[in-house]
């Protein structure tokens, strides 16, 4: 399949120049770019690189020369990245297969909307629901009772646990498990784990006289909100008694784990291998960085953003920067750490006099 | 800011909740904050005041400083303000 310049740009909201009606097939880099690829060249370092391939036609940045690199055509992207989105968006191929497959095990009372796919030894729970075109790939399993929004794409071996609702255009990666039993248990007499919290690690801890934990039922599921995407292999536990919840537009990447009753705003970013503790509320348009953490039974306001293997333990208010363990504000991280890295130089002209 | 209403914004700041809703007689334990937010508060008020808060962390009771009411943070401030200014 083609695509005209003209119509690339029109979907990318950017302007062309040149021979609009030039059809393209495929993206590529521009110095491996045949004649009928669109070179992508967004950034002046592109330049040379455009030269070395034969491509007619290529998205280039603003003010760029684009007749001088033996272009016929060009898109003017402002926003490299933004211009990605919409490009990828507009080439990427529709999921391979479509229909019901004949190896699928869908209860009859499950209610299964049009054009739903459903892959091969894909399992669907008693009354689960599956709205109006959502493609659900091989061996997935769908608890009972579960309600899937139209135009979700679940991709192989993810599980929805019962209790679980996804909203619309919701997408699941790979193995993203929604809905796992809250790690939640308690003792008898409070825990050595409560002790250090309210003492903070005043005495050493002695045995308890009845050390078994005692298990806490999950019965509160987990709600989805549109648009959210979850990365692969990530981890979304079910709430106690009211759901665990991610809003809206929020993007959850790989090996994330929501722990229960979290209640995550929309739009938020959770990078890879970050956590959230039981019960922590993060407001909307937070960003969580790589690795970070989050414990438990805390408030993270809107719009605060946390570096990559940063800690927070107490509450983070509106608009706040984080850094390092125990996570503070990033000036204050700066400053903390210049401090520490100036220690040993004091610490030898100290005894050095 | 005057010193009760600065001491009042690093408060809510832990307690996420708006300066006005923190009232004097409160307990930080009122206002749901625990232990470790207890040792921020603590470092926001010497980093804002510039004083050294003579405050044991492993036992909070057994202070020279008094953390039993917002009113009581605020007046130990301004006795360490005085004493430290010397």
């Amino acid at each position: 399949m083609t695509h005209s310049i003209r119509a690339i740009a029109a979907a990318l909201g950017v302007q062309a120049h040149g021979n609009l009606d030039l059809q393209v097939s495929q993206a590529a880099e521009p110095a491996s770019a045949g004649p009928d690829d669109l070179a992508l060249a967004m950034q002046p370092a592109y330049g040379p690189a455009l030269r070395q391939g034969s491509a007619r036609a290529a998205i280039v940045w603003p003010d760029a020369d684009w007749q001088s690199f033996g272009l016929e055509a060009a898109i003017i992207a402002p926003r490299a990245r933004l211009a990605m989105a919409r490009l990828t968006q507009m080439l990427d191929a529709p999921q391979g297969q479509t229909g019901i497959s004949p190896q699928a095990l869908i209860d009859p009372t499950a209610a299964i909307a049009a054009d739903v796919t459903i892959g091969a030894f894909s399992v669907i729970g008693a009354n689960a629901v599956i709205g109006a075109g959502t493609w659900i790939a091989d061996q997935v399993s769908i608890a009972a009772g579960v309600t899937i929004g139209a135009a979700c794409q679940i991709h192989a071996g993810a599980r929805l646990q019962r209790r679980v609702t996804l909203g619309e255009r919701v997408i699941l990666q790979p193995n993203v498990v929604i809905g796992g039993d809250g790690f939640s248990f308690v003792t008898e007499q409070p825990s050595n784990v409560e002790i250090a919290r309210d003492t903070l690690g005043a005495a050493d801890m002695t045995a308890p006289d009845d050390p078994t934990w005692h298990r806490i039922h999950s019965l509160g599921g987990v709600v989805i909100g549109d648009d959210v995407e979850i990365g692969a292999g990530s981890t979304v536990d079910a709430g106690t008694i009211r759901a665990t919840s991610v809003g809206q537009g929020t993007k959850i990447d790989n090996l994330v784990q929501i722990g229960h009753n979290v209640s995550i705003g929309a739009h938020c970013l959770l990078c890879a291998q970050a956590g959230v503790a039981g019960s922590s509320v993060i407001g909307d348009r937070v960003v969580v960085g790589g690795k970070a953490g989050i414990a438990d039974n805390l408030k993270i306001g809107n719009d605060v953003v946390l570096g990559g293997g940063s800690v927070v333990l107490s509450n983070v208010p509106a608009g706040r920067v984080m850094m390092g363990y125990p996570a503070t504000k990033m000036q204050t991280h700066i400053d903390s750490y210049k401090a520490l890295r100036r220690l040993p130089r004091l610490l030898r002209d100290l005894v050095g006099r | 800011m005057t010193t009760d209403e600065k001491i009042i914004a690093i408060i809510a700041d832990q307690a996420m909740l708006e300066p006005g809703d923190i009232a004097q007689d409160a307990s930080l334990a009122d206002l749901g904050i625990d232990s470790l937010g207890l040792v921020e508060c603590i470092f926001a008020i010497e980093e804002a005041f510039d004083i050294t808060v003579p405050f044991n962390a492993n036992d909070p009771s057994e202070s020279d400083f008094d953390i039993s009411s917002v009113g009581a943070i605020i007046a130990a401030v301004k006795q360490l303000q005085t004493d430290q200014a010397k």
